[in-house]
C-alpha cells in the first residue's frame, strides 16, 4: 500500500531518473506532455508500479491520453494500488 | 521485385493510413524491417491481404527453424560488409534506378543517431528510396511524421561506411487458400509453440534468478518486436478470412508481445545504453510472464481449433533454445566484433545472420 503523496513522490523520482528528462524538478501540476512523456514511458512507469505493489492495472490505465498532469497520473496509480 | 502479374507501381511511402495495423505507431504489428518491406511491396501493387500473406511466417520462438531471409512467398537478398564502401556503387545504382533497398546502417556512423560516434549498434532498418549523388533519401519509422517518415541524408564518407548491410526485396504475389494457410502457417506455429513454451518458461526462470541486463534486454526486445509480434500479427491478418476465431487469438497474443516490447524499450530509457543494472528491468518481468501466458493460451487454442493432438512431454527437449536466441541477437546487435571503428572489412567476417536479428 502507498499513500497519495508517496505515490507522487515515487512517480516524480522515476520521471527525474529517465534519460532525456528535460527538467531539474517536477511537481504535480506539471504536464506530462511538457515533460516529453510518451506512451513508451507510460508502459514502463505503469509496469513499475504494478510490480512494486503487486497490482494489476487495466489496459486503459496505460493510455497516456487519460492524464494531463503528473498529479493526475499519481492519483490514478494510487487509486489502483489502494483499490 | 514482384514476379508474375502486371501491377501498378507507385513510389514507396510510409503511410499509417495505408499500412497494416498502424494505429498508435509504426511498430504496431510490424517491425521496422517489415514496414520497409511492406512499403516496397505496396509500391509494387500488393494489397494488404497479399502483403500479410507474403510476410507471414510461422511463429518460431527458438528462431532456428527457417532459412535466413526466406519467407513463404519471397526473400530478401542481403549484401553484408563491415565497410559500406565495398558495395556502395551497387547500392546507389539500385536506389537511383528506382529499386528501393532495405538498409541496416551501423548507427555509429548514422547522422544524428543516439549511438553516432558511440557504439556500433545495428538494430534498425530504413528503406532507401532515392539517391542523387549527394543526398540519400530514406523512409524511416523513426523519422518525424510531419516529414512523411522521410529522411534526406547528405552523403559523407562516414555515411557510406555505415551503409554496411542492405537488401533487395523479391516476392511473388501469394495465392493462399485455407488449406495452404493451415498447412504452412497455423500447424507449424502450433507445433513449434508447443515445443518452445518450456524454453520460454526457462527464460522467465533465469530472469527471476539472475535478472536481465541492458544488452540482454535490448536483444529480447529485438526478438519480441522484430519477430514474435510480427509473426503473430501477420499470421492473424493472413488467416483472418479463413480462420477468424484463431485470428482473434493470434491478435491477442500479438498485443501481449507488443506490450512486452514497448515496456522493454521504455525500460531502456531508465537504464542507459550499456546498463548492467538488472533492477531497471525487474518491473518488465511481469509483462514477460503475461506474454508467456498469452502464448500458452494461444497454443491451447491452436491445438483445440485445429484438432491437433497435444504434444507429449519430451524428456530430451531443449530448454535453452529461446535464451540462446537472445544471446545471438545480443552479439549481432552490439556489433563491435562486426564493425570495428579502426579496422577494415577484410579483417572481420560477418557472422551468421538470421531474419529476426534484422527485424527490430
Amino acid at each position: 500500500m502507498a499513500d497519495a503523496d508517496s505515490t507522487l513522490d515515487q512517480l516524480v523520482a522515476l520521471l527525474l531518473r529517465r534519460q532525456g528528462n528535460p527538467v531539474d524538478s517536477i511537481g504535480p501540476d506539471d504536464q506530462l506532455l511538457d515533460l516529453a512523456v510518451d506512451s513508451i514511458d507510460m508502459a514502463y512507469l505503469m509496469s513499475h508500479f504494478e510490480r512494486q505493489y503487486d497490482a494489476d492495472f487495466a489496459d486503459e490505465d496505460f493510455e497516456l491520453s487519460r492524464y494531463v498532469t503528473v498529479g493526475d497520473l499519481a492519483k490514478a496509480i494510487d487509486a489502483r494500488i489502494n483499490g | 521485385m514482384a514476379e508474375g502479374a502486371t501491377r501498378t507501381h507507385r513510389p514507396p511511402v510510409l503511410d499509417p493510413g495505408l499500412s497494416l495495423g498502424w494505429d498508435d505507431g509504426p511498430l504496431d504489428g510490424l517491425s521496422c524491417l517489415l514496414r520497409c518491406v511492406e512499403s516496397a511491396l505496396r509500391a509494387e501493387g500488393f494489397d494488404n491481404l497479399e502483403i500479410a500473406q507474403a510476410l507471414a511466417v510461422p511463429l518460431d520462438l527458438r528462431g532456428d527453424r527457417r532459412k535466413s531471409s526466406w519467407f513463404r512467398h519471397g526473400r530478401l537478398d542481403w549484401r553484408n560488409a563491415v565497410d559500406g564502401h565495398e558495395h556502395w556503387d551497387e547500392f546507389t545504382a539500385l536506389v537511383a534506378s528506382g529499386t528501393p533497398c532495405v538498409l541496416m546502417p551501423d548507427r555509429y556512423y548514422w547522422p544524428g543517431d543516439e549511438f553516432e560516434g558511440v557504439k556500433h549498434f545495428l538494430d534498425h532498418m530504413v528503406l532507401a528510396v532515392a539517391y542523387d549523388g549527394e543526398v540519400l533519401e530514406a523512409l524511416d519509422t523513426d523519422a518525424p511524421p510531419a516529414d512523411g517518415y522521410r529522411r534526406r541524408i547528405p552523403v559523407t564518407p562516414d555515411v557510406i561506411r555505415g551503409c554496411c548491410r542492405f537488401a533487395t526485396v523479391h516476392f511473388t504475389p501469394p495465392r493462399d487458400d485455407a488449406a495452404a494457410l493451415r498447412a504452412t502457417l497455423l500447424e507449424p506455429t502450433a507445433v513449434a509453440l508447443a515445443e518452445d513454451l518450456p524454453a520460454l518458461r526457462a527464460v522467465a526462470r533465469r530472469w527471476r534468478r539472475d535478472g536481465l541486463t541492458g544488452p540482454a534486454a535490448r536483444a529480447l526486445h529485438v526478438v519480441v518486436l522484430g519477430a514474435v509480434q510480427p509473426s503473430l500479427f501477420l499470421t492473424a491478418m493472413a488467416v483472418e478470412q479463413a480462420y477468424p476465431a484463431l485470428a482473434a487469438e493470434l491478435l491477442t497474443a500479438s498485443r501481449a508481445a507488443q506490450k512486452l516490447g514497448r515496456t522493454l524499450i521504455g525500460a531502456h530509457r531508465w537504464a542507459g545504453a550499456l546498463a548492467d543494472d538488472t533492477s531497471v528491468y525487474a518491473p518488465v518481468l511481469g509483462v514477460f510472464e503475461a506474454c508467456e501466458a498469452a502464448l500458452a493460451r494461444l497454443n491451447d487454442e491452436l491445438h483445440t481449433q485445429l484438432g491437433l493432438p497435444a504434444s507429449p512431454p519430451d524428456p530430451t527437449r531443449d530448454d535453452e533454445g529461446v535464451w540462446r536466441r537472445i544471446l545471438r541477437n545480443q552479439a549481432w546487435c552490439y556489433a563491435d566484433q562486426v564493425a570495428p571503428a579502426d579496422q577494415h572489412r577484410d579483417e572481420q567476417v560477418v557472422g551468421e545472420q538470421r531474419d529476426e536479428e534484422r527485424q527490430r
